[in-house]
């Protein structure tokens, strides 16, 4: 009986999130548009500061911040994922020229916030002539776990590991040897995504003509969801508001 | 009797060790010492590897880099070493080329070398500024690496130990010796070996220049501690991380005022004796030519520099002495003898990054 | 006198229970309670300006060996005042292997650490620094590094009275932070004090199979909801330690490090918890009941993070725990009596889960302040 206990949870945890992922690639004809944008009301709140006390030459110094909440000029919240809720067939996925990277530069993780499917490669490189140590962890409700954690010495170094979390969308990346370096992975198995510019717009493309639940994710904000019906060749609009 | 007898032998000796002094001359390096291949092998790849250290930053040869002379130089603009994450370092990292040789490890000799270099090598291993390793984690980290697990069957048909990596990289080290110096064959009879300068240096180094009172032996040095006035290297003081790094050595090694640290005391951390405030223990010669920048703190960048800052005989431990432009030439030339073969060792290429999984973890014998 | 007969009395329940058969009656345990202000040891007074110190050195990463993690690392308010992980991340190229438990209401127990390896918050925080898969510091350099800093001599000098900072004081003042971090307005607290609306119809069932039925009380009881003692209660083995080198690494040293003989670090590969301290065979396996207090936001839970949410600990006691991981190994049950299948139905364990919420109030939130730099010298 206990050992049943023991295993279903064992199972819950490996098995469970390891299924193929349900996207299918098919000819997408009047694939449809949706634009818009993601705006941010109020006062964003405060990041923390954190005292550079090491690798000054690298990672300069001063104080940096951790967590922040960036608005545009125009009150456009940067570094949100907006993205088609549970669609399961239309344009292919389409990987970045060359494969998906997370560099390390100037003791910062480049790209902040990037979206990768289940499974795909990720080449870390370590652009800096000092020690970092990547450590991925999959959000689980409030629990953190895992994926990968490895110390990266050598500058131009590139270690290659699989993008597997096992119940969450969202990796959380931290630097083990500097603690205000932080980063972002939304896992999503399908296309249809968009990381906001600067400005807070977004376009999403060739998407099959219908109805949409649309999500924004923003790693601090959390998620807001919306609604959006896209018809034939059309361009649809849809905004989101995120508030403190 | 038994006293007499002992006075006898007490003055036997006197007179046998001042004869010594008054007769110390320049000699050849040893033939190399004997190693053990296998063991060296290892050694190399442990000199190379970062998981030697705490937080796995750094290798030996991230201070002793083979391409920058065996330790930092002058021309990247290191006069003075890196050190552990989180610290900087205070001093001028010393090549470990003849270290097999010397007397003493450290510019204030405070370890053994010759044939205890695994002392020293623990030390470097263990000491909070340079790679801050808990040995009980490192050799658990080797044995996380199927190819260490099988080169230390090899080398020692033992598992990884603390002392084996020791070993292995004192191995490793016994073969950083120099080879074909011109100064040693010139010694051995080839006239040609020293070109003309060289000769007129050599004639200057133990003569008038004086240079050998301290720079004699096989090494050209007497492993003993001398105070030369070598002035400051602002860039300590004026470094927190440094300060603070030097700081933290004061107060491991128990020198009064460490909270202040105000200089670097040398040989005084040994010895606690005040005469000896400020005093560095006579490095060797051998290979000086490409080892700039130059003394405990790298405060001088050529060898020319030494000499003319030796000539001015600024410290309690130094006489000066006037010399030419020419003779300072003379003897760079000579000191240019002390160097062998450019002693080239790269990183193993097959080097595993990463550390291999434990399968069937929970029925695997360790 | 009215306490020992007490005692004869409960004696001659046992015995006679003994006599027909295995003793089931409950024991005598602590009521659960209200929980107090915390001791605070008299050789460490509290005062603002050493709590505030406390608070700055909790969060600075220059107290670790290459100052790249700090005491809020694994104890982050934003996860718990724990890490959220299974496994504390541990010093970098490094994992940790057990779970960072919270530091709220840390103050109140008489030993830290899941094996009880510390006796105080104080020898604690020095511990934690100084491992070397947790902050693998060393007092020449941690010390040396706050001498280079004029605003922590200055508040050193004021709190402590001396010229320079003294690594020992460091931890003091950690410890008078820690003491800070407590939590004893929570719903239960309130309903324990008489306010009978504090808990739910819902919660307060929970609260009687706690006590009654799930007997969860056997241990955790008490104002601080735990008996500080130790038990073998199966806990399943972390799938993380088959999956990632470098937690078989620190798996290894730890076994190496806290000296067990050769055959046990050659052949165990289960956490052998307070047999550590002791090297008693007994004592294989076995862990300190952790308070409930702040449950909510301490996810992951048990000594190595293996169940992530509350409803995973509440099935796994229901069950009646786990196998013995001892048992196996050495043929030597260790595994508590006292865990027996609960047979609790879907009703019972939302119950006893309303309860449980009821051991939180609301989350602590800290900003981290802001650290001064290292200054040069004159």
């Amino acid at each position: 009986m206990i050992r049943i206990i023991a295993s279903f949870a064992l199972a819950a945890v490996i098995l469970l999130p390891d299924l193929p992922s349900a996207y299918q690639t098919v000819d997408v004809v009047d694939g449809a548009s949706l634009t818009g944008k993601v705006v941010f009301k109020g006062k964003a709140p405060e990041p923390e500061k954190i005292l550079i006390n090491k690798n000054k030459e690298v990672c300069g110094t001063g104080y940096r911040k951790k967590g922040e909440v960036r608005v545009s000029a125009s009150g456009g919240l940067m570094d949100v994922v907006v993205y088609l809720e549970g669609i399961k067939k239309g344009k292919p996925l389409s990987k970045p020229a060359g494969g998906y990277v997370l560099d390390q530069k100037n003791c910062s993780f480049l790209p902040y916030v990037q979206v990768i499917p289940r499974r795909s490669k990720l080449v870390v490189l370590n652009s800096d002539p000092v020690l970092h140590n990547v450590h991925t962890y999959e959000l689980i409700g409030r629990v953190k776990r895992t994926m990968f954690n490895f110390a990266q010495p050598v500058q131009g170094s590139k270690i290659t590991k699989t993008i597997r979390p096992r119940r969450g969308k969202v990796v959380k990346i931290e630097c083990d040897a500097h603690n205000w370096m932080l980063g972002w992975i939304y896992v999503l198995d399908h296309p249809y995504f968009s990381v906001v510019g600067e400005d807070g717009t977004f376009k999403i493309d060739g998407i099959p003509p219908g109805t949409y639940k649309v999500k924004a994710w923003h790693p601090i904000l959390g998620i807001k969801e919306g609604k959006a019906s896209v018809s034939a060749k059309g361009t649809a609009r849809l905004s989101f508001e995120f508030a403190k | 009797m038994r006293g007499k007898c002992l006075l006898l032998l007490s003055f036997l000796l006197l007179f046998w060790s001042a004869g010594v002094a008054v007769a110390a001359d320049l000699a050849r390096l040893p033939e190399p010492p004997k190693v053990k291949e296998a063991q060296a092998k290892l050694g190399r790849y442990l000199f190379f590897d970062t998981r030697l250290s705490g937080d796995a930053a750094l290798s030996c040869a991230s201070c002793h880099d083979p391409n920058k002379g065996w330790a930092n130089n002058v021309e990247n603009d290191e006069e003075l070493s890196d050190a552990y994450p989180g610290s900087k370092y205070f001093r001028n990292a010393k090549s470990p080329i003849n270290v097999a040789f010397a007397e003493t490890v450290y510019w204030d000799g405070r370890l053994p070398g010759k044939s205890m270099l695994q002392v020293h090598v623990r030390d470097h291993i263990t000491e909070t500024h340079f790679m801050n390793m808990d040995g009980r984690l490192m050799l658990e980290r080797m044995k996380q690496i199927p190819m260490y697990v099988r080169m230390f069957k090899q080398a020692w048909n033992a598992e990884p130990s603390f002392g084996n990596i020791r070993n292995s990289i004192r191995e490793f080290e016994k073969t950083l010796v120099s080879r074909n110096v011109p100064f040693d064959k010139y010694l051995q009879g080839d006239q040609n070996a020293l070109s003309s300068p060289a000769k007129r240096g050599l004639g200057l180094f133990k003569g008038r220049a004086g240079c050998i009172k301290c720079h004699h032996g096989p090494m050209l040095s007497d492993y003993k501690p001398y105070n030369l006035g070598v002035p400051a290297n602002p860039k300590i003081w004026n470094d927190p991380m440094r300060h603070f790094t030097l700081r933290s050595f004061q107060l491991a090694m128990g020198v009064p005022g460490f909270e202040r640290a105000e200089r670097d005391v040398g040989y005084y951390a040994v010895s606690k004796k005040k005469k000896d405030i400020g005093r560095f223990v006579t490095p060797s010669l051998r290979e000086v030519s490409r080892t700039a920048p130059y003394m405990h703190n790298g405060v001088f960048k050529s060898l020319e520099e030494v000499i003319e800052f030796h000539a001015k005989g600024v410290g309690p431990d130094i006489e000066p002495v006037a010399l030419s432009k020419g003779e300072i030439r003379e003897l760079v030339e000579f000191l240019k003898s002390l160097s062998g073969d450019v002693i080239k060792v790269a990183k193993p290429a097959d080097m595993p990054e990463d550390y291999t999984l434990i399968e069937d973890w929970y029925n695997k014998r360790n | 006198m009215k306490k020992v007969l007490r005692n004869i009395s409960l004696s001659l329940i046992i015995a006679l229970v003994l006599v027909g058969g295995k003793p089931v009656v409950a024991e005598d345990v602590p009521e659960l309670a209200p929980l107090g202000p915390p001791p605070i040891p008299t050789d460490n007074p509290m005062t603002p300006a050493k709590i505030e110190l406390g608070k700055m050195l909790f969060f600075d990463t220059r107290l670790t060996g290459d100052a790249s993690l700090s005491c809020a690392s694994c104890h982050d308010s934003k996860a718990g005042w724990g890490d959220a992980s299974d496994v504390c991340r541990g010093y970098p190229g490094t994992s940790h292997w057990r779970n960072c438990q919270t530091i709220i209401n840390a103050a109140y127990y008489n030993k830290l650490f899941w094996a009880g390896s510390s006796r105080s918050l104080e020898a604690q925080a020095e511990t934690a620094n100084r491992g070397a898969v947790a902050g693998n510091g060393e007092r020449d350099m941690m010390e040396a590094r706050l001498y280079q800093i004029p605003e922590y001599i200055k508040r050193f000098k004021q709190v402590f009275g001396t010229e320079y900072p003294n690594l020992k004081d460091a931890w003091r003042a950690i410890a008078a932070f820690e003491r800070t971090l407590v939590q004893r307005d929570t719903p239960f607290d309130r309903y324990m004090k008489g306010d009978k609306a504090a808990l739910s119809e819902k919660a307060k069932k929970g609260l009687e199979l706690f006590k009654g039925k799930a007997n969860c009380i056997q241990c955790h009881n008490g104002p601080l909801l735990t008996d500080e003692k130790y038990h073998n209660i199966g806990v399943p083995e972390n799938p993380a330690f088959e999956e990632d080198p470098l937690k078989q690494i620190t798996f290894r040293y730890e076994q190496y490090a806290k000296g067990v003989t050769e055959e046990i670090y050659r052949t165990t590969k289960t956490d052998l918890g307070l047999y550590y301290q002791t090297k008693r065979k007994e004592d294989m396996g076995k862990f300190r009941t952790p308070s409930l207090r702040y449950l909510n936001y301490t996810a992951p839970y048990m000594h190595n993070g293996v169940f992530f949410t509350l409803e995973e600990v509440i099935d796994f006691y229901n069950e009646g725990g786990g196998d013995d991981p001892i048992e196996k190994l050495y043929r030597l049950s260790t595994k508590t009596e006292k865990l027996k299948p609960l047979n609790l139905n879907d009703e019972e364990k939302g119950a006893l889960m309303a309860f449980l919420e009821s051991l939180t109030g609301e989350e602590i939130i800290l900003a981290p302040p802001e650290l001064p730099d290292y200054a040069v010298m004159k």
